[in-house]
């Protein structure tokens, strides 16, 4: 198990080594020189001088990236061309509001997927356990920008029942739940069905179980097995799969806050793309990819712990 | 080993039999013709400006409405299909050509091309696709082709992992071995035993992906990034619909029906597709 | 303020009423709050509150002038000007009393080379200030300048030389010191900026304990707060008026108010595809402005009679171009000019619905008679940088393209950034007309009212007859208020925080 451990960490490491690269390198694959691009239209001869200066950018390339990769170790992003601030700043400033955005968009996925896969699994073939399968994999495909649209449409304008922007007044978290309410709903409605049926299938296997059968025989009330037994296992499974779903979601929640002008990575990352603020664009795609590798390394873990087969050479597929 | 008509009947057969398959097929081919015969289709012209009646509800002369500009929005939404269209299909074959490709590579060929293919792949994927669109279009500014490109290249490792992992398991098959040892070429080889085998799974895999394709370049003509006016993109639609959004909800609301009818869509035919083919592929020995 | 004039322009205001706080939306962040470098309006709404002036704008909706830090102030002669500062009137932090010497730093560094000033040019032909006591000077200008008052004097505060010397000479988003009725507190980047009141300060004009100042981009956005309760007024966009008179949000009332911003279409005639005049006025017949009007405006505006706004001195009765445009005048020009159809242009934009949609319109009513335009939509930063030589070559590459100035108290104001110096600053157009630059001159240097509005009309038929310019419209400002507030606006509906009280209950 380490040593499975061990080789994932490593390869994930290497991963992001080569992500990094990659990203730095692209400035450099632009026509142009370096600062040019970074510059865009505002490249003054005064300003690229400044920021080859600055930024080292008149030395080869390989220089240049190692100085960003002992920069990075330093957890230096570099700086933001045009305001000067680092740009670990200005990215670390708003993933906060990103993160709880996920995080509520998975807890209340969860919240509503776990007991409808519950139900689902006890009361198979009935009309809600077929409804959840279509939605499992319809509704998962569907664009979240999509649905942020609707909801913002019926339930933000027309019908007033939640704010249509912002994150809410600081320090007041009801006014700030209110305030997530639908952008986690817009980026979570997707997975309700899915781990619906993820919580089903599992549950189903589990309950055929052994062990499950003596505590039936031995006579334990039905709801206690669920609970005890089977939900505890059935969950595992749904931990994995949403590790894989954290990188949808950071899209998704770049989308769901621009709908809902909604501070975070997002809406700073548009609004750099917008600006061809290349540094900042680079640095926020950085964090949420690092992300996105964690929490697959984080899945393929866990995965490997529920089954063994996994641990073997080579790569779940 | 020819059994391709047979597959094809097959698969139809069982399409038929399962309901939402029956659907997804369905929706999936009016969306097809419905943008293949959008000039005959649509009412009116999807560029033609109209101010003096913009912003319109539905009317018997605008079936959706109008836009700010007081275009025909279905006229526009019939004509967004076409750019959806044509990048889903310009994006999904060209990845899944040169993802065959690589995948074959690193599938037969040395071990050390495989590694390093695979951690290229790996690296590519570690990317949220619309992130790495982001960090392009900020490089080289926004246009549709930019999206195309992007998608291609963040796809193709989906498409040749499969095809690598297909190629690996039958590298050592026996009829393999033997077809070797009669002297067959690796091009022979790849082209009557691999491929037939592949075809299934990577067909299913490009229409589940459909969906995927489409949503990103509707997202990011939504953001601004993709098509450039007046051009009507589903997303771009969307985009207008959003700035006007208080003076009146039609365009968003038409604009987001084809995406989810071509999410549903193919979406149904794919998981249609896959459970008839699956069982079949688990029966030659494969792992999926 | 130079940079005042461009697409970005000024700040829109929305404030709440919170107990005894005001809170205030800005536009844009600030850039700078030193004078002779504050870059936009949104620089000018938070200096209204903190520095004093020489004169300032009456808040009564007029651009008439009244005393504020002088007790008196007279033009002598047209080259000179008397004023006599008022006694007590203090910095903060400790600077001391306002004195002439300082009035003398003030204006004298607006035109130091070594400050480099972007904003120099509005002083004109100022030469130097002489002091005669503590309290009193006389400004000298080299030649008559009759746009001094408002353009200059009524805009630029005045800085203690003591304290701007203490920080080195200038400053940015932190000023040492403050004189107005409402000091500097802090500045949060890209959020806001919060002033207190001034507690040295007697009169009503500092009727808020605190005002907060937020740096709103968005106008949905503010639209939003005001509705949440956030804001108290806000600038909202135009395609909202109509949605929320229908639905008004509690206690509150909605004014459109005239604008005095120039919306048009330029066309960079250095330009290969635009340097034939027969091809310009193509596009100038072949654009509809009615239509344009209609789309973005709602019908809320006009169809403008040139950068001067109605109302103004200067103001045309008639454009050269009639308002609808006329398809076929142009499909006819585009015949005698001998150009094979259909040709391409671009038009560069920067990206709001307030561009967007009229570029749309553009693009089919050029269409129409044979020219396909491509849309290029950019940031309001890059935009504003396209026709600047200073930002490298791109210049040369502009053809169409669509922006607006802000407007001020006076029409020099509207019509001075195209004359031939302007060329490679804000002329975009590269347009140089002799008899357009000795008009401008004569107009700013005498005072005599008919004169002027005669010059001015006989520009913008200059700017017209040369095929570089299409104007359409004037604007409006819409703006949305809580009934707990009095506002003040300027007649071009920008706000001056001077004048908010809370309105008698």
């Amino acid at each position: 198990m380490l040593k499975f451990i061990t080789q994932r960490s490593l390869l994930a490491l290497l991963i992001l080594v080569l992500a990094v690269a990659l990203l730095f390198a692209m400035i450099h694959m632009m026509p142009g020189d370096p600062a040019s691009v970074i510059l865009g239209p505002r490249a003054t001869p005064e300003l690229i001088a400044e920021l080859n200066q600055r930024m080292g950018l008149d030395q080869p390339m390989l220089v240049q990236l190692g100085r960003f990769y002992a920069g990075l170790a330093q957890g230096d992003l570099g700086l933001d061309v045009f305001s000067n601030r680092a740009v670990a700043d200005i990215v670390f400033e708003q993933l906060p509001y990103t993160i709880i955005l996920v995080l509520a968009a998975i807890g209340g996925a969860t919240l509503l997927g776990i007991p409808l896969g519950c139900f689902s699994a006890i009361n198979r073939n009935s009309l809600l356990d077929r409804l959840t399968a279509v939605m499992s994999v319809a509704f998962i495909a569907i664009p979240s920008f999509v649905v942020a649209l609707y909801l913002l449409l019926l339930l933000a304008v027309k019908w007033r029942w939640f704010p249509a922007m912002g994150a809410g007044e600081s320090g007041d978290l009801v006014d700030q739940a209110h305030h997530l309410a639908l952008p986690a709903l817009a980026l979570g409605l997707g997975w309700v069905g899915y781990i619906a049926r993820l919580v089903r299938a599992s549950m189903l296997e589990v309950m055929e179980e052994n062990h499950i059968r003596t505590a039936r025989a031995f006579g334990l009330p039905e709801h206690t097995i669920v609970i005890h037994y089977a939900l505890r296992i059935a969950v595992l499974p749904t931990v994995t799969i949403l590790g894989m779903g954290i990188g949808a979601m950071l899209s998704g929640a770049l989308f769901a806050e621009i709908v809902f002008s909604r501070p975070g990575i997002g809406k700073l990352l548009h609004e750099a793309v917008v600006t061809r603020n290349y540094p900042v664009v680079m640095g926020s795609v950085l964090v949420t990819t690092t992300f996105f590798v964690l929490s697959t390394l984080i899945s393929d873990i866990i995965n490997a712990m529920l089954d063994p087969r996994l641990r073997e050479g080579g790569r779940s597929s | 080993m020819s059994a391709q008509p047979g597959i094809i009947a097959e698969t139809f057969a069982g399409v038929r039999k399962d309901p939402l398959g029956m659907i997804g097929l369905v929706i999936v081919v009016v969306i097809f013709l419905a943008t293949i015969f959008a000039s005959l289709l649509a009412p009116h012209d999807p560029l033609e400006v109209d101010v003096y009646n913009r912003l319109q509800g539905p009317t018997w002369q605008h079936w959706l409405g109008t836009d700010q500009l007081g275009r025909d929005v279905l006229s526009r939404v019939l004509y967004g299909g076409r750019i959806a269209l044509k990048v889903a299909l310009v994006a999904i074959v060209v990845a899944m050509s040169t993802g065959l490709l690589l995948g074959m590579l690193a599938g037969f060929g040395p071990r050390w091309l495989d590694r390093v293919l695979v951690v290229c792949f790996d690296t590519m994927r570690s990317f949220p696709t619309i992130m790495f669109a982001l960090a392009v279009v900020a490089l080289i500014g926004p246009s549709l082709n930019t999206v195309i490109g992007v998608i291609i290249i963040t796809s193709i490792p989906s498409y040749a992992r499969i095809v690598r992992t297909q190629t690996h398991a039958l590298r050592g098959e026996d009829f393999i071995l033997a077809e070797r040892a009669m002297g067959a070429s690796t091009a022979r080889i790849m082209g009557r035993h691999i491929l037939p085998n592949i075809a299934a799974p990577l067909f299913v895999m490009a229409s589940m992906d459909v969906p995927a394709v489409v949503g990103i370049e509707a997202g990011l003509s939504f953001l601004g990034l993709g098509v450039s006016p007046p051009t009507p993109s589903w997303g771009s639609i969307l985009n207008d619909g959003y700035s006007y959004l208080r003076n009146s909800p039609w365009p968003i609301i038409a604009g987001g029906i084809p995406l989810i009818l071509i999410t549903l869509g193919f979406t149904f035919f794919g998981e249609s597709l896959r459970d008839i083919l699956d069982p079949k592929l688990r029966r030659k020995g494969e792992s999926s | 303020m130079a940079g005042a004039a461009i697409a970005g322009g000024f700040p829109s205001i929305s404030w709440a009423v919170q107990g005894d706080q005001l809170h205030i939306r800005n536009y844009l962040d600030i850039a700078s709050l030193d004078p002779p470098f504050s870059l936009s309006g949104a620089d000018g709404f938070v200096q209204e509150a903190i520095f004093l002036n020489l004169l300032k704008f009456k808040t009564d909706g007029s651009w008439d002038t009244e005393l504020d830090a002088a007790e008196y102030f007279e033009a002598v002669d047209d080259t000179h000007y008397a004023f006599r500062l008022k006694r007590g009137l203090m910095f903060s932090n400790g600077f001391g009393e306002m004195t002439a010497d300082d009035v003398k730093f003030s204006f004298e560094r607006m035109i130091d080379p070594d400050l480099n000033s972007i904003n120099a040019p509005d002083m004109g032909t100022l030469s130097h200030v002489e002091v005669h006591d503590r309290y009193s000077g006389t400004i000298v200008l080299h030649s008559p300048y009759a746009v001094f008052i408002p353009i200059a004097v009524a805009s630029y505060g005045i800085m203690s030389r003591k304290a701007v010397g203490s920080v080195g000479g200038r400053f940015s988003t932190e000023p040492p010191c403050c004189s107005g009725p409402y000091l500097f507190r802090e500045w949060q980047a890209k959020r806001k900026t919060v002033l207190e009141r001034n507690p040295l300060w007697k009169g009503p004009d500092a009727a808020f304990a605190e005002i907060h100042i937020y740096a709103i981009t968005d106008a949905k956005a503010a639209e939003m707060a005001f509705e949440a309760g956030q804001l108290d007024c806000a600038e909202i966009s135009v395609e909202s008026v109509e949605p929320l008179q229908r639905d008004l949000p509690p206690d509150s009332s909605l004014q459109v108010l005239p604008s005095g911003r120039n919306f048009w279409v330029g066309m960079n005639q250095s330009n290969p595809a635009l340097q034939d005049l027969k091809v310009r006025q193509a596009v100038q017949y072949a654009i509809d402005a009615e239509a344009i009007v209609e789309a973005t405006w709602f019908g809320l505006a006009e169809p403008a009679m040139g950068p001067v706004p109605r109302g103004m001195l200067g103001c045309r009765e008639r454009t050269l171009v009639p308002a609808r445009g006329d398809a076929h005048k142009a499909k006819a020009l585009l015949r005698e000019s001998g150009v094979e159809l259909p040709i391409r242009l671009r038009l560069d934009i920067a990206s709001d619905t307030l561009y967007k949609t009229p570029a749309q319109v553009i693009q089919w009513s050029l269409k129409k008679v044979g020219i396909e335009v491509d849309i290029r939509t950019h940031d309001a930063g890059t935009f504003m940088t396209l026709g600047q030589e200073a930002a490298g070559d791109q210049w040369k590459d502009l053809q169409l393209f669509f922006t607006s100035f802000i407007g001020s108290s006076d029409p020099y104001y509207s019509l001075v950034w195209f004359i031939s110096e302007q060329m490679g600053h804000w002329n975009w157009e590269r347009f140089s007309n002799e008899e357009f630059d000795r008009l401008n001159g004569l107009a700013q240097a005498t005072n005599d009212v008919a004169e002027r509005d005669r010059m001015y009309q006989r520009m913008q038929d200059i700017m017209e007859e040369s095929g570089c310019y299409r104007f359409i419209s004037n604007g409006v400002m819409p703006q949305i208020v809580r009934n707990s507030i009095k506002p003040a606006f300027t007649p071009d509906g920008y706000g001056l925080l001077r004048g908010f009280r809370p309105a008698p209950q």
